[in-house]
């Protein structure tokens, strides 16, 4: 047995943490604090620190009360569930609304989100005249006092009590209905109440009233009325009818203090306040601050006496409005950041070196991949080249395109072969021009993902490695006899995947300053910077991307060249909108308008269809299928089924789902253009969607075997005879079951997907067709589309995958 | 005028409202499933969730000295499960104050996988004696996993409506007549 002592600190030692109330309780007291900040920066007088401290404490009440010990033993101990109830219903609704909330909550959003999202919500009547009603004394009160006496009802409370769900829903019903409630009495800045607050001294008394009824049947009961705490052990020898009597007690003294205290108030403001002080007017040249807050409507105005305009004159300065909703209010837009500017990490990118240092630092793992591919162990999860490629490169490849953008092609390693080429052959000839489009890469890529399941290129090294030597030597040749980056601009596979993906990346290589490029007649960043006698020279975009107008990362390597050309230092990797430029189709340098690529379009159809082709080649359900479809039909092996299986799944489907949705749109918009061209216009808004997939597919991997690579390289490190091996314990990661953390990551990742395809979407068709009606006309069949996809993608990811590599044993 | 001040409550309403979301961890404790004494000790044995269905589940134990009514912690416990119809296949494990959240507890964690019924025992080693009880569980069928993570997946429905209700007012707003206009 352990003593009093222990068992109290064992008590208080009992927190929970969850973080779906940990992490919204941080987040308002952050939004609180900054637009309280700011609200008094503007001079006003009214949020001092007595609101900042009651919003603290209702915020820290609601801590306490949600993941205290009080929330652990509620279900162990009726009187300790009562607390919790009373925290929740007395004390905490006041304190928060007794802070003013509205006014600085507003203020501490981002102002974008500020006034495209909640202006436009605020000034929706339903919500307004919904709350007008809830908060009308009556209805408040009803609500409160029916929240209260249905929920203990033991039926409720019972089946509360052995739900986690229903306990939640319990204590929602009972937080909203005391914000009800507490609403009037308190009267938060700035409403206004527009009947008399003589009101509300029998509104508290009859809720006094109701409460002492209920208390006192708690308190008096003979017997136990809620079934869960009689079957509970004694707590401190207290039986579970004393345990329901304390109870009682409790939420009538808890109850009482908090009906007479707010009684009292009431009635000292009735009686002694003086009655100016509960209006908000606007005098001449002072507008009330709320005329520049709610944006609908004048305030009502109050007759200016002259000791009110008195009392106006000797108020500090104040903004002439708080334009916190209104269209034409302070500017959401921020200056752009640059990389390049960041400490450190500027300075390395800055250098002209950075480059090379990284690809090297790729072309060195490049190597190990082929060396152990071709010469290793020919054990798939225990070879480098059957987890560095397809497990490690693949995640960090998306993950970078998610954070930053096209990194792999700053640290290419093949860079490296073309520049070898480049100078043994000079590479001079212009690439064909029937070949100047993404058709080529369009075919190579369906091939790659066609060879890639027919012959199962991950579970086999050895074709890893030839793979990385033919990549090697095809950018020698391409780039060895033509100019520019040809291999990068028409054939690399990889590079065509990068530039898509990277259109919704949060970095861009552009401009700074738009007005520098004006005055520069010299154009380095395009045509190169000569050498100097202290610099080399420098060669200009070899992708023919002149910076002014460049828009987006598409065709864009990150090679930096520009940056370091520009002899005005006006370029460098500012922070990006992710997925702003599938928004608009201007003309963009190198390229043109997307708007009329078909082969972009079609390079984009492949790669967002490639996405669930790809993932779908792994999961349970689609192996199974074909392993029955091959023995059913007598194949000798699984190529014939394969193959017809990517046919219809990058060709037929696609094609058929983008001909319906072009058909339907044009039809339903009574666009005049062709079907072929409403679908390269609308194909960019699946760009999101594609990449969450590739996202969620290639992070799944890395995250459930990224313990491969240590494997692998002890594996190789010993037999090539550098050291021992050791005994670690590794096992295989396949069939395992996906962690919940990262279903939820994937499905997360998912739903961004869908919400910017589906916004991109939007914003496509109201640009291009006059009238909501139309526009949604054509945007709801590719809206459809999207769905599709999303629904694929969640099927997905719920199946058992095959797995790559091993990991850890225990993980 | 009192519609048009008060909407703006509802916003505050609405971001407080986003901290009771349902948790997505299991708190210890749950229902109730045996209370009874077990030689020295009073004993009580709770699972998470409920209703009991094949899945994860936690099992948490709750000792009390049987005379005095005070908590026990430092006593040994350890929970066996095995499912009827293989008696034999036995998955033992050592409870532990550590994986509950409420430190009077000892609890473990079980993957009960098939419904049916479940032979649940709990083997408490004291200072003196080792004492032990034994009861059943009827444990429901699995929910198809994805009903877990409904809340994920259908999160889009959220801004989607949002996004309609901003578009339908701005629409809206668009095409009334300013006052200027209206004459």
């Amino acid at each position: 047995m352990i003593s009093v002592d222990s068992s109290f600190q064992a008590i208080l030692s009992s927190w929970s943490f969850d973080v779906w109330i940990v992490a919204p309780i941080v987040l308002s007291t952050l939004l609180y604090v900054r637009g309280w900040y700011v609200l008094r920066r503007r001079g006003s007088q009214r949020f001092g620190a007595w609101q900042l401290a009651a919003f603290g404490c209702g915020m820290a009440l609601l801590s306490i009360a949600l993941l205290s010990p009080i929330e652990t033993f509620s279900a162990l101990m009726l009187r300790m569930h009562m607390v919790q109830h009373l925290l929740l219903m007395f004390l905490i609704p006041p304190l928060l609304w007794l802070s003013a909330p509205e006014l600085p909550l507003l203020c501490g959003l981002p102002s974008g989100l500020r006034r495209e999202w909640i202006a436009p919500l605020y000034r929706w009547k339903p919500i307004r005249s919904g709350f007008a009603f809830l908060t009308r004394p009556p209805v408040a009160w009803g609500l409160f006092v029916a929240a209260t006496w249905i929920w203990h009802l033991p039926r409720f409370y019972d089946a509360a009590l052995s739900s986690g769900t229903l306990h939640n829903l319990e204590h929602a019903c009972f937080f909203w209905a005391a914000m009800l409630f507490w609403w009037p009495v308190v009267q938060p800045y700035p409403s206004r109440l527009n009947y008399s607050r003589w009101v509300l001294l029998p509104y508290l008394f009859l809720a006094a009233v109701q409460g002492t009824v209920l208390s006192g049947i708690l308190s008096f009961a003979n017997d136990v009325i809620y079934d869960h705490y009689e079957l509970l052990p004694q707590v401190w020898g207290i039986t579970a009818i004393d345990d329901q009597a304390i109870a009682g007690t409790l939420m009538w003294l808890f109850g009482m203090l908090a009906y007479v205290i707010a009684g009292a108030l009431v009635g000292y403001k009735l009686l002694f306040a003086p009655r100016s002080r509960q209006l908000h007017f606007a005098v001449a040249g002072m507008p009330a601050v709320q005329s520049g807050v709610t944006a609908y409507g004048p305030p009502t105005a109050v007759r200016p006496t002259p000791r009110r305009l008195n009392r106006a004159k000797h108020r500090p300065p104040v903004r002439q409005q708080l334009p916190i909703l209104s269209p034409d209010g302070d500017s959401c837009h921020r200056p752009a950041r640059d990389v390049l500017n960041v400490p450190l990490l500027g300075r390395f990118l800055r250098w002209n070196k950075s480059r090379l240092v990284l690809q090297i630092l790729m072309f060195a793992a490049a190597a190990l991949v082929i060396v152990d591919g071709l010469l290793g162990a020919q054990i798939v999860s225990l070879n480098l080249a059957g987890v560095l490629p397809w497990i490690h490169w693949r995640g960090f490849l998306v993950l970078g395109l998610l954070v930053a953008g096209n990194l792999f092609c700053m640290a290419c390693p093949f860079k490296l072969s073309r520049t070898l080429g480049k100078t043994l052959f000079g590479g001079r000839r212009h690439w064909p021009r029937w070949l100047r489009s993404k058709w080529l890469a369009v075919g190579l890529l369906f091939v790659f993902f066609w060879a890639y399941e027919v012959f199962s290129l991950w579970q086999s090294p050895w074709w890893t490695a030839w793979i990385a030597v033919g990549y090697f030597l095809a950018a020698f040749v391409v780039d060895g006899f033509f100019r520019g980056a040809a291999f990068c601009k028409y054939v690399c596979p990889i590079g065509q995947f990068n530039f898509v993906q990277s259109l919704v990346s949060p970095l861009e290589v552009r401009v700074r300053d738009t007005s520098v490029c004006e005055e520069c007649t010299t154009k380095e960043c395009i045509r190169g910077a000569a050498a100097t006698a202290t610099a080399a020279a420098i060669p200009g975009c070899e992708l023919h991307l002149y910076q002014p107008r460049k828009s987006s990362n598409f065709d864009c390597t990150f090679c930096l060249d520009c940056v370091h050309s520009c002899p005005h230092q006006n370029v460098g990797i500012l922070t990006t909108l992710p997925g702003r430029e599938l928004l608009r189709d201007p003309r963009r340098s190198g390229i043109g308008k997307l708007g009329s690529r078909t082969d972009v379009a079609a390079l984009v159809f492949l790669l967002v269809f490639a996405a669930y082709v790809n993932a779908a080649g792994m999961v349970a359900p689609v192996l199974d299928l074909i392993d029955k479809l091959q023995a059913e039909w007598g194949f000798a092996s699984r190529i014939p089924l394969v193959t017809a299986g990517y046919l219809l799944g990058l060709g037929a489907v696609p094609f058929c789902l983008v001909a319906i949705a072009s058909l339907a749109g044009r039809r339903l918009s009574g666009d005049s253009e062709s079907a072929l061209r409403i679908a390269t216009r609308f194909s960019y808004m699946l760009v999101p969607l594609g990449f969450s997939m590739w996202l969620a597919h290639y992070s799944f991997h890395l995250f459930t075997s990224s313990g491969a690579f240590s494997a692998a390289l002890r594996r190789f490190l010993s037999e090539f005879g550098w050291r021992d091996v050791e005994t670690a314990a590794w096992v295989c990661s396949c069939g395992l079951e996906t962690a919940d953390w990262l279903l939820r990551m994937e499905l997360m990742l998912l739903d961004a997907g869908l919400l910017m395809s589906l916004y991109v979407g939007y914003r496509i068709a109201r640009d291009r067709y006059l009238g909501m009606r139309r526009a949604m006309g054509a945007f709801l069949p590719w809206a459809g589309i999207a769905v599709i996809l999303f629904l694929t993608g969640v099927w997905l990811v719920f199946q058992p995958m095959q797995m790559r590599g091993v990991m850890p044993m225990g993980m | 005028m009192m519609a048009a001040h008060s909407s703006r409550k509802i916003l505050i309403l609405s971001l407080c409202s986003l901290a009771w979301l349902p948790a997505l961890a299991y708190g210890d404790g749950g229902t109730a499933r045996f209370s009874g004494n077990v030689g020295d000790y009073r004993m009580t044995v709770f699972t998470e969730p409920t209703p009991l269905r094949a899945g994860p589940v936690d099992v948490s134990v709750l000792l009390q000295d049987r005379q005095t009514g005070g908590f026990v912690t430092d006593a040994a416990v350890t929970i066996s499960v095995s499912h009827a119809d293989r008696p034999l296949n036995v998955n033992r494990v050592t409870a532990t104050t550590a994986s509950a959240t409420n430190k009077l507890f000892q609890a473990a964690s079980f993957e009960f996988a098939q419904p049916g019924t479940w032979n649940i025992s709990v083997e408490v080693d004291g200072n003196q004696q080792t004492e032990s009880s034994a009861f059943e569980l009827n444990v429901a069928p699995r929910v198809p996993r994805w009903v877990d993570f409904i809340f994920w997946i259908g999160f889009p429905v959220i801004p989607i409506a949002l996004f309609g209700v901003r578009e339908s007012v701005r629409y809206r707003q668009a095409r009334a007549p300013s006052p200027a206009t209206a004459g």
